[in-house]
């Protein structure tokens, strides 16, 4: 059986957490690790059993792999991304793509120039939000259509508290400079891409994002958005990391009816009939649609987060076939200017 | 692109049409960090409880 040689690059807490997977994968073979911290490579190369790298550079010309991890600090995955593409091997990314959009296109466009020499080259996202059984079910009746027009989507989640403790933890974090802001590019892209998974790019966008309101940081710790949508749709977004306890409330309210998510239970109103209809047509004054509520039952049988992202990421190399989780380039599909498309994901 | 619009939105007290001016982001983006005078404390003893980092 052929194995994949995967090196991951950055050894942080997310590297550690892709450690603890792959050693139980038995079509991988870990085989470079690299961070710029000496002790740490010397360290996981020893536990791991990998070769270890300073210079990720060094461990694309010499270990012959086939594919590599980066989670490294956010700001330079376009550069191991990219010098990865120019030697043909595959990346599965740390969210988020980038830091800023012009990044995440000079990514996207090595990676489309590199496919030109090798077609089933792959560039996946570690979203693995998207594998979670809620938000799967939540898309699927959305695709299902079953909501109808869509007329408000309201999201408030505040479940990433962290202390100050946290952010004292790195030089790198939260700062402009290391990290090139807060909550939106650290805690937040999943609720980000989740957002624009199920619901597409909004038209417009009025935000207040507070900077070190609860930490000492430089960086927004707490922000509110409003959003409008083509077709009319409107959103609100509410994340903070100052909030414990934190709240994790879904609602999507449509003609036909809404679902509300929360505390992992998944609630769908149906109407009996639309509400836009009713509200034009009825001679009633005060009178509502008549609704029932049922639980959606979720069935948690499927395995979920980063091990499946990756699992996939692999599958997809070794057999070429099966659908990633997040495709780098998956911007395109959202009908916007070439410029943006690849930057949906920032 | 989410992440960069509601920022400059927030910085520009102003709605922004998406998409956005990338190189205004990107400008927006070098001028806090070349205007940048905080001081970072790191602390040596924060303990790592990663488990509890990925939320639902």
């Amino acid at each position: 059986m052929k194995k994949l040689r995967v090196g991951l690059v950055g050894l942080g807490n997310i590297g550690k957490t892709h450690l603890l997977y792959l050693k139980d994968m038995d079509r991988v073979e870990l085989a470079g690790v690299s961070d710029i911290d000496e002790q740490r490579t010397t360290f996981f190369a020893k536990e791991s059993g990998a070769e270890a790298y300073l210079d990720y550079r060094d461990m694309f010309e010499n270990a012959a792999l086939d594919a590599v991890i980066v989670a490294v600090p956010h700001y330079d995955h376009p550069k191991v991304a990219i010098e990865a593409f120019r030697r043909g091997i595959h990346v599965l990314c740390e969210k988020p793509i980038a830091v800023h959009v012009n990044d995440a296109v000079t990514m996207v466009d090595a990676y489309e120039e590199a496919r030109k020499i090798q077609p089933n080259l792959q560039f996946g996202l570690m979203f693995q939000e998207r594998t979670l059984a809620h938000y799967r079910k939540i898309k699927d009746i959305l695709d299902g259509g079953e909501l109808g027009k869509l007329v408000r989507v309201t999201w408030i989640n505040t479940t990433m508290f962290r202390s100050q403790a946290y952010y004292n933890s790195g030089g790198w974090r939260a700062t402009w400079a290391g990290e090139g802001g807060g909550i939106l590019v650290n805690q937040c892209p999943h609720t980000l891409d989740m957002y624009q998974w199920l619901f597409g790019m909004p038209q417009t966008i009025s935000a207040h994002a507070h900077i070190g309101k609860y930490h000492v940081i430089e960086v927004e710790d707490e922000v509110t958005a409003y959003f409008e949508h083509n077709g009319g749709m409107i959103g609100h977004l509410i994340v903070s990391t100052a909030e414990s306890p934190g709240t994790n409330r879904f609602e999507i309210v449509g003609e036909n009816g809404k679902l509300v998510y929360e505390n992992d239970k998944l609630l769908f109103y149906r109407n009996r009939q639309s509400m836009l209809t009713f509200l034009r047509e009825t001679n009633l004054s005060f009178s509502q649609v008549e609704n029932s509520c049922t639980e959606v039952a979720i069935m948690n049988t499927e395995p979920t987060g980063h091990q499946v992202v990756a699992e996939k990421f692999f599958n997809r190399i070794l057999e070429g076939e099966g659908e990633l989780t997040a495709y780098g380039h998956e911007g395109r599909s959202f009908g916007y200017a070439r410029q943006q498309h690849h930057a949906v994901l920032v | 692109m989410l992440a960069n619009s509601i920022m400059l939105s927030s910085f520009n007290r102003a709605a922004v049409q998406v998409p956005i001016d990338a190189d205004a982001y990107e400008d927006k983006l070098n001028s806090l960090i070349n205007g940048s005078n905080f001081v970072k404390t790191v602390q040596a003893d924060v303990k790592v409880d990663m488990e509890n980092s990925f939320g639902r």
